[in-house]
């Protein structure tokens, strides 16, 4: 069998007799395209949803409905708890993603060993992506997904449903949900987010700043928890930050120390940072949505607890960089969302008081 | 430097914005952003507007008499600049007329700011790129 371009170490994880059978045989000699691939993947899905229970679930996230179907408990439990906060949705579904474990019995999907293929910044299969079929490999759960940006579907195809332990914010799920999401003029972004009376603070700085801590002391002072990390920004009609995960990244012995224990459980402990989820504490400490007020840089090299004003374009710099923008064709709709929200509302630069409490307050001078 | 050569932003790498006066130009492909006061912003409206470089030189000569080759001077530092960061690239199309409202009638030096700080943000992405021990170990370290 002679199999060929960047497709080639993919298809040799299939089996014969199933790839035969699903495409007649037809392409092994030649170089599948990016279409062909998917329908190949779609056609699979089909057949294993035959003999198999897919497990779904629908809900509300960063402004759309997301629906998520895996065929495992592992791989669904992996792909969802983080939206675990986020309300259920009866409208019609925007987004769906199909999971499927490579390791299950009846494999029809390929093992991706994808190190002959050259990789982008985020694992995006360069030279297969165009502009509505793309393709991304997550190196760290070994996933393979495949993504129809026109009709909304995300395939997700994970090497062994054992890759994706320890996995944090849906992490496999980021780049495909920030390419469909900016089809609908929404933006992933690297940041933190809190909210009060509906309107948000995007926290932003550098790693170790600060930002995740703040974030959520500021739930203990009747703030709203949108987010850490990654939130999502909407500009249409006006701007809004929109809650993604429930988790919060921080070091470990300050979330071991802040956090009741029996609620939060760790996703992640390495190198002195985890994460951890927040949706086993009350739900009330959870916003899904609120308009963007102002952008604070978290800076620590400023006196504790001072604030004052700062350029819209540092801040717009420093989120984009953070969010490791580098893709033209997407990328660029999402620096222009961002640049839209933060050119909309006023920016400081600020640094957090050892007494959070204080600190809250200062954030509620920025608020009004 | 070529006089007659017109320029407009890299395709499709290099994106920018305005808010008000200062403009964020990143150039996606290297990851770089920069960031433009006002009167560097109006060279870079000039510049990506396809004017041939003569043209915009000489209006900056005109706009400014008493300072005529020190902005002139610095106009060719500025373009070395974005040449330099691969942030234009040479075109034939042509370009309709173009006006320089300057913020003042004293000369300023146009400033740009290369965020090179940026970069460890950039190079280590908090989710993604990491390596087989998992976040926050980096991709090479």
């Amino acid at each position: 069998m002679r199999k060929v371009g960047p497709l080639g170490p993919i298809l040799n994880g299939l089996r014969t007799e199933e790839t035969n059978r699903i495409t007649g045989g037809n392409f092994l000699e030649t170089e599948p395209g990016a279409d062909f691939f998917f329908s190949l993947l779609q056609e699979s899905i089909n057949v294993l949803s035959k003999s198999n229970s897919f497990k779904s679930i629908r809900k509300r996230v960063a402004g759309v409905v997301l629906e998520v179907s895996a065929a495992n408990e592992q791989v669904f439990e992996a792909l969802t708890d983080s939206f675990k906060h986020q309300p259920y949705a009866n409208e019609p579904t925007d987004f769906r993603v199909y999971a499927w474990s490579a390791d299950e019995e009846r494999n029809v999907f390929p093992s991706p060993p994808m190190d002959k293929i050259h990789l982008g910044h985020r694992g995006e299969i360069e030279k297969l992506n165009g502009k509505r079929f793309r393709y991304v490999f997550h190196s760290h759960s070994q996933a393979l997904l495949a993504v129809d940006c026109q009709q909304g579907i995300v395939i997700v195809v994970v090497k062994n449903r054992k890759s994706l332990l320890g996995i944090d914010c849906a992490a496999p799920l980021r780049t495909p949900l920030s390419w469909l999401l900016v089809t609908r003029g929404i933006a992933i972004v690297h940041a933190a987010a809190i909210s009060k009376q509906d309107k948000a603070i995007l926290l932003v700085g550098r790693a170790g700043a600060g930002k995740s801590t703040l974030a959520y002391r500021s739930t203990q002072a009747g703030w709203r928890f949108l987010g850490d990390d990654l939130v999502a920004l909407s500009s249409s009609p006006s701007p809004k930050v929109l809650s993604l995960y429930s988790t919060v990244k921080l070091w470990n012995d300050h979330g071991d120390s802040m956090l009741p224990s029996v609620l939060v459980k760790k996703w992640q402990e390495k190198n002195g940072k985890a994460v951890f989820r927040l949706d086993l504490l009350n739900q009330n400490v959870f916003a899904h949505e609120a308009a963007l007020a102002a952008v604070v840089l978290v800076d620590r090299s400023l006196e504790p607890g001072r604030f004052e004003r700062a350029s819209q374009g540092l801040a717009t710099s420093i989120v984009g960089a953070s969010t490791q923008l580098t893709i033209p064709n997407s990328d660029k709709e999402i620096f222009h969302i961002l640049s839209s929200n933060i050119r909309s509302v006023s920016c400081w630069r600020f640094s957090p008081q050892d007494d959070q409490t204080k600190s809250c307050q200062r954030m509620e001078e920025i608020l009004a | 430097m070529n006089d007659n050569a017109k320029y407009q932003a890299s395709y499709p790498n290099v994106v920018a914005e305005s808010f008000g006066s200062e403009t964020v130009i990143v150039n996606l492909a290297k990851g770089t952003y920069f960031s433009l006061d006002e009167v560097a912003s109006i060279l870079w409206t000039a510049v990506t507007g396809r004017a041939p470089i003569s043209k915009i030189r000489k209006a900056i000569r005109s706009n400014y008499p008493q300072d005529e080759d020190t902005a002139a001077s610095d106009f060719d530092d500025f373009l070395e600049t974005l040449l330099k960061h691969e942030l234009v690239e040479t075109t034939d199309e042509t370009s309709g007329d173009f006006v320089l409202n300057f913020p003042a009638a004293l000369y300023s030096k146009p400033v740009i700011t290369v965020h090179s700080d940026l970069q460890d943000i950039l190079l280590l992405d908090p989710v993604h790129d990491i390596n087989e021990e998992g976040w926050p170990s980096g991709a090479n370290s």
